[in-house]
């Protein structure tokens, strides 16, 4: 990043001032998304907040689990307007059957996120649905669906060692770091479950994902209890509970692949929302003249926290391993660097920015933009409620401007897609399909499988590069909605670039069908919006993750800070 | 009958783009045609199924002169029958432009397919520009509302309506409008058999994997998670 000219001025609606932020340019390459944190408006813990600030209750409304650890629980989140409950169907499960692909027909446990308190008649509509997943049927009192699957390295481990009246090693849980992983969590009307715009104007819950969060969470708290119960079943009176500074060790796994991949592209104008809320939030924090001695000794405090989280980072992928051992120098030289600063007098954030821009990998880059964030909640935690979108059922009615206005507007603000030869074999190596087996997104080779004239939409550099060559050949003068007419093809690319909800972060400038795509990072990138951590890359197209690993529980909500537990206290 | 299928908004918009999309057309198109279908079910108007009886005029190579031809204040289609969507989607794009009922007058399409699939992009007009509409499909049908992103119950005179002679657009002028169709919101019932129409138009849009791409593990596929 080079000079003041580098960035992009932004108006920052809260405070009046025109802030200066990184241009898309430098932000929106996807190596630069892919190397990606999570943050204080990461969603995960916006939800936290929010469900602490408003006062919300846990309670159990019904535990009936087996002592072979089948059953029914619900669980209930009193709010101050609403009350969701969990609803949990604890299964039996062989364990040939247990595997994480969408496409499974049996998981160790099923839930609903359900919208009230369900009576027993909507309980057991759910226990006629909800075990069969994606083949069930919802209605719109059903807010997300999910599944777990327990962890074979090490639900049995906890549970025997529990059972046996001792603790598990915390090394062990830290190894894992969870002993269920979800397989998947439906929001948005899948399967005729809630319509996001039913909630979407609720209190707290307007942010994206914040339900999909609570979820998770609440899940999490039923899995605790689930171990507790298996180690009593098998351990009887000698048998002991998670201890609870152990138990805080362990979070929710995710194992994620191309699935979630097309959603940022496919929703240019909320994901650009999502960028600019993060980039307006090291924008205000570095507008910042000099910092004030709490703020520096915490953001002091935070990066002896990353380095000894970055510490406990480890896994097999090599590509991977060498970017984490890349990021512990990082965090090490950003030590040192910011113990030179003077916060006084030295614009200490904006100078940590520029420097890091300048000397630290991307992975590096991007950590020091979450822990620079971190302790400005007062300055920034605003921003986690404006990461949403209002709904709008059609696209505004009116297309102005003529074929030359779009072709010279892709010329000024699209260079990056009209650079690549598509015409060159590996500009189009990949495309994206909907699989006919698993009815999920998947990555095809062009000029090796078939199905490359199915493909989905996501090739947006390519896409605007041909409207561009039409725009070129079209007469000047003709009216864009004459020009559709004629060309019905390029409507999803003028509707892109015609959104006027689409900011300056509107596109991802890179080819996403290009031989050397990565798809890993669209999908860090998003995860790391979830508030996900401990990447764990098991191929370039899935990796495996950990929520709210740290994080306190529901039924602890009151007695632990609900935001202090991210890159936790070593010496806790 | 069977009893039918209640489903989300969001449900009803994707098994309608996907229908589109595997009908064959360019998936901004079929982008339009899931927005309208959600619009119109949202208001308890059988939108997935007009949509389903256009697809089936749209699926041939020739579908692009199903376009109304935007010249004057009547308007034909190259194929002898305009598309209800392909119309919608023309007068919507021309909102900014001077359309004929916006200066008073009207305007006359000739021999629509599926005319109810026109009313989500002529309520984005009125939302638009300000001015509500009336629409006629014929010189004994009754006259329709068309508000800001609402339409009056008469709009279901449209409904199973596969081809009005003419369509006639103009503004409402003076005189209250019949109370709109509400919302709804969720759990919507559809025909199943429609439906399942539709799944299989959107069938045509999936891609057998390879056994390349099953053995390159294309994302969770063959992720056996047991870990």
């Amino acid at each position: 990043m080079g000079g003041p000219g580098d960035f992009l001025p932004v108006p920052d609606s809260r405070t009046g001032r025109t802030l200066r932020l990184r241009p898309p340019d430098t932000v929106m390459r996807l190596a630069r998304l892919g190397a990606f944190h999570q943050t204080r408006l990461s969603f995960l813990r916006a939800t936290l907040r929010h469900v602490a600030a408003a006062g919300y209750r846990f309670g159990y409304e019904r535990w009936e689990i087996g002592g072979d650890g089948v059953g029914t629980a619900v669980y209930a989140a009193r709010g101050p307007e609403r009350t969701y409950s969990l609803v949990c169907f604890a299964h039996d499960l062989d364990p040939a059957m247990r595997t994480d692909r969408v496409i499974a027909e049996a998981w160790d446990a099923t839930y609903v996120l359900y919208d009230g308190i369900p009576d027993d008649g909507e309980i057991e509509r759910l226990r006629a649905n909800a075990p069969k997943q994606e083949a069930g049927r919802y209605r719109h009192t059903d807010l997300i669906l999910s599944r777990t699957n327990k962890s074979a390295r090490l639900f049995d481990h906890v549970v025997d060692c529990l059972a046996a009246g001792r603790q598990p090693a915390a090394a062990r849980l830290d190894d894992v770091g969870y002993v269920m992983r979800t397989t998947a969590v439906y929001g948005n009307g899948k399967f005729g479950i809630a319509d996001r715009h039913r909630y979407a104007g609720r209190a707290g819950f307007g942010g994206p994902f914040r339900l999909e969060m609570l979820t998770v969470w609440m899940i999490r708290q039923f899995v605790a209890d689930l171990v507790d119960r298996a180690a009593r079943a098998g351990g009887g009176a000698g048998a002991v509970p998670l201890d609870r500074a152990l138990r805080r060790r362990l979070g929710i796994g995710n194992s994620t692949g191309l699935g979630l991949g097309p959603f940022i592209v496919n929703h240019p104008a909320l994901f650009a929302r999502w960028i600019e809320c993060r980039e307006l939030a090291l924008g205000r924090v570095c507008a910042q003249e000099s910092a004030p001695a709490t703020n520096w000794s915490e953001f002091r405090r935070w990066i002896a926290r990353a380095r000894a989280d970055v510490a406990t980072w480890t896994v097999p992928d090599p590509l991977q391993a060498e970017k984490i051992d890349r990021l512990a120098d990082d965090l090490d030289r950003l030590d040192a660097f910011s113990a030179g600063l003077d916060p006084e007098s030295d614009a200490p954030w904006a100078g940590i920015r520029d420097w890091a821009a300048g000397n630290l990998s991307l992975e590096g880059q991007e950590f020091a933009v979450s822990l620079l964030i971190e302790p400005h909640g007062d300055l920034v935690d605003d921003l986690a409620d404006r990461m949403a979108l209002a709904e709008t059922e059609m696209p505004p009615a009116g297309l102005s401007g003529s074929a030359g206005d779009l072709r010279r507007r892709i010329e000024d603000g699209f260079g990056w897609a009209l650079a690549p030869d598509y015409a060159a074999p590996d500009a189009q190596a990949r495309f994206w399909y909907v699989s006919a087996n698993k009815l999920e997104p998947r990555l095809g080779e062009r000029w090796e499988e078939a199905g490359a004239d199915l493909e989905l939409p996501l090739a947006t550099g390519r896409d605007i590069a041909a409207c561009h060559a039409d725009l070129c050949e079209a007469a000047q003068d003709e009216h864009l909605a004459d020009f559709l007419l004629r060309r019905p093809e390029h409507r999803h690319t003028v509707r892109r670039l015609c959104d006027p909800e689409l900011g300056p972060y509107g596109q991802i400038r890179d080819n996403l069908v290009g031989a050397d795509l990565l798809p890993l990072n669209l999908l860090r990138c998003k995860l790391a919006f979830f508030g996900a951590t401990h990447f764990d890359p098991k191929s370039d197209r899935w990796l495996r993750i950990n929520m709210f690993c740290h994080a306190p529980y529901p039924d602890e909500l009151h007695s632990q800070p609900p935001d202090d537990w991210i890159l936790p206290r070593r010496d806790a | 009958m069977p009893e039918p299928l209640p489903c989300s908004l969001n449900e009803i918009q994707l098994q309608a783009t996907k229908a589109a999309r595997g009908a064959g057309l360019p998936w901004g198109v079929a982008d339009e045609a899931g927005r309208a279908a959600r619009w119109l079910e949202a208001r308890g108007l059988a939108g997935l199924s007009a949509l389903d009886g256009a697809l089936e005029g749209l699926s041939g190579p020739d579908w692009r002169r199903c376009f109304p031809v935007p010249k004057g204040s009547a308007w034909r289609a190259e194929s002898g029958e305009i598309d209800g969507l392909l119309a919608g989607m023309t007068l919507a794009d021309r909102a900014g432009l001077p359309l004929p009922f916006a200066a008073g007058g009207a305007l006359v399409l000739e021999a629509v397919r599926w005319p109810l699939l026109m009313a989500p992009f002529l309520a984005g007009i009125v939302q638009a520009k300000g001015a509500r509409l009336a629409v006629s499909a014929g010189p004994q049908a009754p006259r329709i509302g068309v508000g800001p992103h609402a339409v009056t119950a008469s709009c279901r005179a449209l409904e199973g309506m596969a081809l009005a002679e003419a369509v006639r657009i103009e503004a409402w002028g003076k005189g209250g409008m019949p109370p709109d169709l509400p919302r709804l919101d969720g759990s919507i019932p559809i025909d199943k058999e429609v439906y399942a129409r539709l799944d299989r138009r959107a069938a045509r849009t999936y891609v057998p994997e390879s056994a390349e791409s099953q053995a390159r593990g294309a994302g969770g596929s063959d992720l056996i998670e047991t870990d």
